[in-house]
């Protein structure tokens, strides 16, 4: 196992098959750069008192990845997962808040045109831990894709709060499409919430985009970028907002 | 040359005749008001003209510059000049209100904007209309108040340099000095004298600033009656009655919902 100790801005090149321990520490802006990957075991250790904004950029086909945060003690986690290729596999994501008042804040950009399987698992072990995750996927023709999204604040972690949104736009009729949003709470005194949907572009703000002189096509990709504007949002601010925003920019 | 020339042109929804044989022609320089009850067919003919596929053309024609409009896709029609001010702006969440706008001028031209030229004309622009400078970075319409959509409409409207501009009601919701600062911002482009414009209001207030060429009442899907500012006074003061008594006209009535009874009420 590669093991990393991260205290300032970096990026990490993720390839073919890996195990990474990566800790941190102090404030720090990283991207994690997926490059022709199979199975990837990535283990991230966030050190009380860290600031760390995260971006998980695939720029790759195939994904096979067990991923694990722990976020210690005053923490502020910020992790954003850009899947804007066609990409194919599965992610098995567990985020576990260990510490008090840790906090971690999650969007993810996901164009869908294979198959997809996504589990992310979300645990609150501390008390006054924050957790708000937000899935936003534009899923196109023939693809298939699935999102398990778990939000779990143990007993005795009072004061805690476990936030979920997810909105897929579907593309086209021939796909299929798996959302299941689940919220766990063993514990009383907790703030929970979760919204969901999957729909198809709406008619009328496609006229209203063609009425402006866009075709058909380009309404429909300008609609699909604005899935991804939540997971840059997160990041501004950072020094990964303006590479990503280029890169976003370049697929009109 | 900017010529916009609609023949005997009959419109239905679902089934039902809105326009029943309506004529006009709208030349670059000229401003037509639009005046009538609602329910006759104003909003119709412009969503018509813009290619609403709810609305569905049963007969007549429309042509721009000798050019068959109804041959046309919609965003055929926005990028050969038609440009449609809506009464009820779409919220679009997620586009990005700059984008949108750069998209929309590139999508009618070959080159793209510079981004230099984009940001300096969208800043004089969004001055003229006295908007809020973060407009640039709002997603489109989304969460903006009644005035501000009106607005972003209008701004639309200067970025993309249209050629024919329909305006649906653009004044609703609009205070009196939103409607001010609406007017100037027209009246600037009527002063080019490029654009010809077919304008919807109900109110006189709009109307006297920006001093429409021509007036034309809509009844029934037909214009019935066609003058000059005066038009716009006498409606104010007298309303349309006297239009149905002196050209026999018909007023359309539009239908209320049917009330219908849910069940019986558990209390005898």
């Amino acid at each position: 196992m590669n093991t990393i100790h991260i205290s300032k801005n970096q990026c990490v090149v993720v390839e073919g098959t890996q195990q990474l321990h990566i800790t941190v520490e102090g404030c720090v802006d990283l991207k994690l750069h997926y490059k022709n990957t199979q199975n990837i075991e990535l283990f991230i250790e966030v050190l009380p008192h860290a600031v760390l904004n995260v971006l998980h950029f695939y720029e790759t086909a195939l994904i096979n990845e067990i991923q694990q945060y722990n976020i210690g003690q005053s923490s502020e986690v910020k992790i954003a997962y850009a899947h804007l290729n066609d990409i194919e596999g599965t992610q098995n994501i567990d985020i576990k808040l260990v510490g008090e008042h840790s906090k971690v804040e999650i969007a993810s950009g996901i164009i869908a045109s294979n198959t997809l399987d996504i589990t992310m698992n979300v645990e609150h072990h501390a008390k006054h831990s924050y957790a708000n995750m937000e899935h936003y996927a534009v899923v196109s023709d023939n693809a298939k894709f699935k999102l398990y999204a778990v939000g779990k604040i143990c007993e005795k972690m009072s004061g805690s709060q476990a936030h979920q949104t997810t909105r897929v736009l579907t593309m086209a009729k021939n796909h299929h499409c798996e959302v299941t949003p689940v919220l766990i709470i063993d514990e009383n005194d907790v703030a929970a919430s979760h919204a969901n949907s999957i729909g198809q572009p709406d008619d009328l703000q496609l006229y209203y985009l063609q009425s402006r002189g866009l075709t058909i096509q380009q309404a429909l990709n300008l609609i699909a970028n604005g899935y991804l504007e939540p997971m840059l949002l997160l990041l501004e601010n950072t020094t990964l907002f303006e590479p990503l925003k280029l890169i976003i920019e370049q697929r009109n | 040359m900017s010529k916009l020339v609609i023949k005997d042109l009959h419109v239905s929804i679902d089934g039902k005749a809105i326009l029943k044989g309506l004529n006009l022609e709208v030349n670059k320089g000229e401003v037509h008001a639009l005046m009538g009850p609602n329910g006759n067919g104003k909003s119709t003919l412009l969503a018509a003209i813009m290619g609403n596929p709810r609305f569905e053309v049963t007969s007549g024609s429309i042509t721009l510059d000798g050019e068959d409009v109804l041959e046309m896709e919609v965003n055929e029609r926005s990028r050969a000049g038609l440009f449609l001010g809506m009464q009820y702006p779409l919220e679009v969440p997620g586009v990005v209100n700059a984008d949108f706008l750069k998209a929309a001028i590139n999508a009618r031209r070959e080159k793209a904007i510079p981004l230099f030229e984009f940001i300096k004309k969208m800043e004089k622009n969004v001055a003229t209309l006295h908007m809020k400078s973060d407009l640039a970075h709002r997603f489109l319409n989304d969460g903006f108040s009644g005035g501000e959509k009106k607005r972003n409409e209008i701004l639309q409207m200067l970025m993309l340099d249209p050629s024919i501009v329909m305006l649906d009601e653009i004044d609703s919701g609009l205070d009196v000095d939103a409607i001010k600062i609406v007017a100037n911002a027209v009246n600037e482009k009527i002063a080019e004298a490029s654009t010809g414009f077919i304008v919807v209001s109900h109110y006189e207030r709009f109307l006297q600033f920006i001093k429409p060429t021509h007036t034309h009442v809509v009844l029934d899907g037909k214009v019935v009656l066609s003058g000059g500012i005066e038009l716009v006074n006498k409606i104010d003061t007298e309303g349309y009655d006297w239009i149905v008594e002196a050209y026999g006209a018909t007023i359309a009535t539009v239908e209320k919902p049917k009330v219908t009874a849910l069940g019986s009420c558990g209390v005898k």
